[in-house]
């Protein structure tokens, strides 16, 4: 039976990467007073990031099972799940993606028009909701609060002609 | 000084604009009390890239009342349909959805609401007996025991919160490491930019804030798929019977002040949450009750005790959060960044210059509650239906508020990019069990404990930390990390000594 890392091992690396990173940047630095914080912080970390990886791969008393190069944690790993988590991700990064792209006024009805029909409803609902939220942020903040919402890629390069 | 600082208050509640955030926070608090998978600090944050629109009193009026109502709406969702809508209204559960399946349902909203609209009036009158107490003591405060102060919240914070206490810590620690990206305010150095101008004024506090928090519960939520509860759960309320469970709350008056008072100095403490201030009023309640063995089948009182204690705690947690810069629940981390947000500095200046904005404060707690009991006590049936509200609209709804409110903070797109990967940092961090409110909380403090620091070494040098005042703070610091460890510490030397 092999002993291996659980997601929250690999987290914690990662943590502690970014910590020595702190520690290498600050140890470039002559003045004091801008890197003793830095320097503590980082230092403790490190420590209790240390401590807390050595807890965890040492109290871990079911190790992972390897079943014909599949991992088995006890219970079956559901592929679904990761499935749904990549799914909610992408719909998430996504919008940012849509709204650099096309701006605001044109993603966030898209985005919610995508997601409702996606997620079952009918075209009806989606549209009265997508139009609903368009014409809220619209006249919110366009025209009541004024703010000037970011136009996106698109348009500016279409308006550059 | 008081006297004309509560009437100063009463003149800033007593603007109209002031007063109608007041009525919209209580109303958008009581909608977010009741969604238990978003929540008040969900919905803080959300609002708080708005902030900077509405004038500064307008704005932690609105957060405030925001904050002091939502507890109250959770109990409804306990007590009718089984579903806390916050932690603090776990305690209420127990006997309250007991009451509703016996036909008691109505008379446990009404106890509930009741003992919250009166544990928040004896939290507000306890605060503002105590700031006369509380002045002299921030003002011996300089920058040497500020200096602790801050260790100890953000440990108070990591620790006391439940949860793995070196997860808190690192998380604290985590906090403090991102607060100090960009310029170095004390000494103009730049620290950690890489070069990118974008860095150079720091991490935004919105995209922070909305990724830590808000990203990752709407993210659960929708991985949850259909809705927060099922549909169809029939809740009905007679108002005559709600009557009749205020009624109770009166003929339980002195458990009603007990637990008031209890939950007012739990606020007190840093880092004592509501959940801990309700389960242990709870408790209380059951040892001294004359028939403890009936509590969890559905008895008044059991409603009554949690209730009373889980608003009134916000007092006590505001005077500490205001007083010395340190929150004195997760909730009140928001509270703290909004006050950094708005350039006004939690602490000492809070109960002198700032007296008149920390009572109206007060006030608000007072106020806004009894407003939430005369909304909810009615309505309390249809307010229980927002929980249905399915996930496939509240997902897309809150993600355009989310982007929105990130772009409106500083109206750079570099901050979604920002918001996308502290949404990573946030459902990173809910999954492995680090404590977010205390990451919020170091980036928050960052700033003030840096200079703090400085001005303490410019003034003392090193040995600053041998101050009598510093070595009082250290040993409280130490007593308060270590004291949930302290039972099972014992435990060990008696199992020792018996061997």
């Amino acid at each position: 039976m092999k002993r291996r890392l659980r997601a929250s091992s690999y987290w914690l690396i990662g943590l502690m990467v970014v910590a020595a990173v702190v520690l290498i940047i600050s140890s470039r630095e002559e003045r004091l007073f801008v890197i003793l914080l830095p320097v503590i912080c980082s230092s403790c970390v490190l420590v209790l990031g240390g401590i807390q990886l050595a807890r965890e791969i040492l109290a871990d008393g079911r190790p992972e099972i390897i079943v014909g190069g599949e991992e088995v944690e006890g219970v079956q790993q559901d592929k679904a799940d990761v499935r749904k988590y990549l799914v909610t991700g992408a719909w998430i990064v996504g919008i940012v993606i849509a709204i650099y792209l096309l701006g605001f006024l044109i993603a966030i009805p898209l985005f919610v028009l995508s997601y409702i029909k996606w997620a079952g409803k009918r075209w009806r609902t989606a549209v009265i909701f997508s139009a609903s939220t368009a014409a809220i942020i619209y006249y919110g903040f366009s025209i009541l609060l004024r703010i000037r919402l970011y136009e996106g890629l698109l348009l500016s390069f279409l308006k550059g002609f | 000084m008081t006297l004309e600082s509560l009437a100063a208050a009463l003149g800033i509640l007593s603007d109209p604009q002031v007063l109608g955030f007041m009525v919209l926070g209580t109303i958008v608090g009581i909608f977010f009390g009741l969604l238990p998978a978003i929540g008040t600090m969900v919905g803080a944050a959300l609002f708080l890239p708005f902030l900077w629109l509405m004038d500064p009193y307008s704005g932690l009026v609105f957060l405030m009342a925001m904050f002091s109502v939502c507890c109250m709406a959770g109990s409804i969702t306990a007590i009718l349909i089984n579903v806390p809508g916050m932690a603090a209204n776990a305690a209420t559960l127990l006997d309250g959805f007991p009451m509703s399946r016996k036909g008691e349902g109505s008379i446990a909203v009404g106890a509930a609401v009741t003992s919250s609209a009166l544990g928040s009036v004896y939290s507000g009158v306890l605060a503002l007996l105590m700031i006369p107490l509380v002045i002299p003591l921030v003002m011996a405060m300089g920058s040497s025991e500020m200096v602790f102060v801050i260790l100890i919240g953000l440990s108070a914070l990591a620790v006391l919160v439940r949860g793995s206490t070196l997860k808190g810590l690192m998380s604290a620690f985590l906090g403090l490491m991102i607060s100090f990206i960009g310029f170095q305010a004390i000494t103009g150095a730049r620290r950690f930019t890489f070069g990118i101008m974008y860095l150079y004024d720091g991490v935004g506090i919105i995209p922070l804030l909305l990724g830590l928090f808000a990203v990752p519960e709407i993210f659960m939520l929708a991985l949850g798929g259909d809705g927060i509860v099922e549909r169809g759960r029939e809740v009905k309320l007679r108002l005559r019977d709600a009557w009749q469970g205020a009624k109770e709350v009166f003929r339980h008056a002195r458990l009603n002040a007990a637990s008031s008072v209890v939950g007012f100095f739990l606020g007190v403490v840093p880092g004592v949450g509501a959940a801990v201030a309700t389960f242990f009023c709870y408790g209380l309640a059951k040892e001294f009750s004359k028939y403890p063995e009936k509590f969890g089948t559905g008895v008044v009182e059991g409603v009554i005790a949690p209730e009373s204690a889980n608003d009134a705690k916000e007092g006590g947690a505001l005077l500490t959060t205001l007083g010395l810069g340190i929150p004195g629940s997760a909730d009140m981390v928001l509270i703290l960044a909004a006050f950094v947000m708005l350039g006004i500095e939690p602490g000492p200046r809070m109960l002198t210059t700032y007296l008149p904005l920390s009572v109206a404060l007060v006030l608000v707690i007072v106020f806004a509650s009894l407003l939430a009991a005369a909304i909810c006590m009615p309505l309390a049936p249809k307010l229980a239906r927002v929980t249905v509200v399915p996930s496939e609209f509240l997902f897309p709804m809150i993600m355009v508020l989310v982007t929105v409110g990130v772009f409106v903070y500083r109206q750079a797109m570099l901050d979604l990019l920002l918001l996308l990967v502290f949404s990573g940092v946030g459902l990173a961090m809910r999954q492995f069990g680090y404590n977010r409110a205390a990451f919020v909380l170091g980036f928050v403090l960052g700033y003030a404990l840096e200079r703090n620091l400085y001005f303490a070494l410019a003034s003392w040098g090193p040995l600053f930390f041998f101050k009598p005042s510093c070595l009082v703070l250290l040993v409280i610091g130490i007593l308060l990390t270590t004291a949930g460890h302290l039972p099972k510490l014992f435990r060990r030397i008696k199992m020792v000594a018996k061997r």
